[in-house]
């Protein structure tokens, strides 16, 4: 099949992209594809570099800036009376209009003003391109905060592996604290039977994400490394991974209660921590937000990933909450967009694509945006010219 | 002519004066409506009906029973042309 874009021959309406490239109506995707386009027709590209020089210039030609628009027999005078009687009956008609509504001569129907979106960004943000660049997949927090403590019934509850271990301390904000131990080594027996049930050092304990790996259980290598390290082996990890504290050895109470007290200053640097059972509400809310975000309840989903991001406790937590309202930022682009698209074969059916969105994102601030485009497709009969709100 | 006028207009902007602004874009668009006058009329047209209409080109060769592709030509040309005769007032004005 033979592809006029690479055959050569420029597409019939790329002059009326420029302009709406100029005019600020194009959408990213479609400004890279007229890019590449003109990059293969410079006297077209030439063109647009000129059209946008004089498109403020010229600004004044059009729209109800009354002081300084022209009006319509200025623009009249423009236009040859001959060839305007011979051809362009439109032009005539157009005119006749004005004449009997007293109107401006940029006040024709057809000139409608541009729809201003309060809310959906016509570009693609800069979370929508930064989305899920944090390591712990969004699915995976509800499962792990949701049910963990660190502490039940007055006892330690240790996680077994490092990776989950690792994975709770990113999605709580919460230091780890690394136990490393040997079950034939009677100095681990010792602190697991004594300084680990005391009550002071459990309560301290409720600060961390407390992981217990017997050394045994490690590839030769890893075992390797964390001997030499010391043992019973305690190290106090940020949520970043880093060791922030080590106290290898057998400690008594109080040495203990300091060394963990130490490891969360440096872990938190003077943070305030959420508590367990405020960060299991969040994990249940997210998980509700993703619920309502695959069962299409959009606005729903929205305000909760929003209120997570500007509210929640751990960065990982926030980081996920930003990308599902990201998500639901392109999703509701992507639907007005799509009627829009619609709009041009059928405008009865992208009014109710709209109809449709707006109450899939009811609640959130597209629904104004989504309804306000509805009202304006049932109105003009056309889908209006779209401008992000400033 | 108020030649003058755009100095006065750019230093008034720096004082936040919005009456010599709004003289210096006036003076401007006398200019835009002078370079559109002096362009060959079927470039003109067509420029008009793009510029100002908000037409596409295939709904301006329809109208003046004209090959799109010399619709195309005559947009470059008047396109060109005011670029060409605006260029020296750009500055001039805050919002150009």
């Amino acid at each position: 099949m033979v592809n006029p874009m690479q055959d050569g021959a420029a597409s019939a309406d790329l002059f009326d992209r420029v302009r709406a490239w100029v005019h600020g109506e194009l959408e990213s995707i479609e400004v890279e594809r007229l890019r590449a386009e003109l990059a293969r027709h410079p006297e077209v590209a030439e063109f647009a570099n000129e059209y946008r020089e004089i498109h403020a210039a010229t600004r004044e030609l059009q729209g109800p800036r009354a002081t300084s628009a022209l009006d319509f027999a200025t623009i009249e005078r423009h236009i040859d009376a001959e060839s305007r009687a011979k051809r362009w009956r439109r032009v005539a008609a157009a005119a006749a209009l004005i004449v009997v509504a007293g109107a401006s001569w940029a006040m024709l129907p057809r000139e409608s003003e541009p729809l201003h979106l309060s809310a959906i960004e016509l570009e693609l943000s800069a979370s929508e391109v930064g989305a899920s660049a944090h390591s712990a997949p969004p699915e995976e927090f509800p499962e792990l905060l949701e049910h963990f403590a660190p502490v039940e019934n007055g006892e330690i509850r240790w996680v077994s592996d490092l990776a989950s271990g690792t994975a709770l301390a990113e999605a709580s904000g919460r230091p780890l604290l690394l136990f490393g131990m040997f079950p034939t080594c009677p100095w681990c027996q010792q602190m697991k039977a004594e300084g680990l049930r005391d009550p002071a050092v459990v309560a301290l304990i409720e600060e961390f994400v407390p992981v217990q790996v017997d050394l045994y259980g490690l590839s030769e290598a890893d075992r390797e490394v964390l001997i030499a390290r010391g043992y019973p082996l305690f190290e106090v990890w940020n949520e970043s991974g880093e060791i922030v504290h080590a106290f290898a050895g057998v400690h008594d109470v109080a040495s203990f209660v300091a060394n963990l007290a130490t490891g969360v200053e440096r872990a938190t640097a003077g943070r305030e921590l959420a508590s367990w059972e405020e960060l299991r509400g969040q994990a249940r809310a997210y998980d509700e937000a993703l619920t309502n975000e695959q069962a299409g309840s959009l606005g729903r989903a929205q305000r909760t990933f929003a209120a997570l991001e500007r509210d929640g406790s751990s960065n990982a937590l926030v980081a996920a909450a930003r990308d599902g309202v990201a998500r639901i930022s392109a999703a509701a682009r992507v639907a007005l967009l799509h009627a829009r698209e619609l709009s041009a074969t059928d405008v009865d059916g992208a009014g109710a694509e709209l109809s449709k969105a707006a109450r899939r994102f009811a609640g959130s601030p597209y629904a104004a945006d989504l309804e306000a485009a509805r009202t304006r497709l049932v109105r003009d009969g056309r889908f209006p010219v779209l401008a992000s709100g400033e | 002519m108020h030649e003058p006028r755009i100095e006065t207009a750019c230093s008034a902007r720096a004082h936040e004066s919005e009456i010599d602004d709004r003289e210096a874009t006036r003076y401007l668009v006398e200019r835009v409506h002078t370079a559109i006058d002096s362009l060959p009329d079927d470039s003109r047209e067509a420029f008009l009906l793009f510029r100002c209409e908000g037409w596409t080109c295939a709904q301006i060769a329809e109208a003046t029973e004209t090959p799109l592709k010399t619709v195309e030509t005559r947009l470059a040309r008047a396109t060109k042309q005011l670029a060409d005769k605006l260029r020296p007032y750009r500055g001039s004005v805050p919002t150009w």
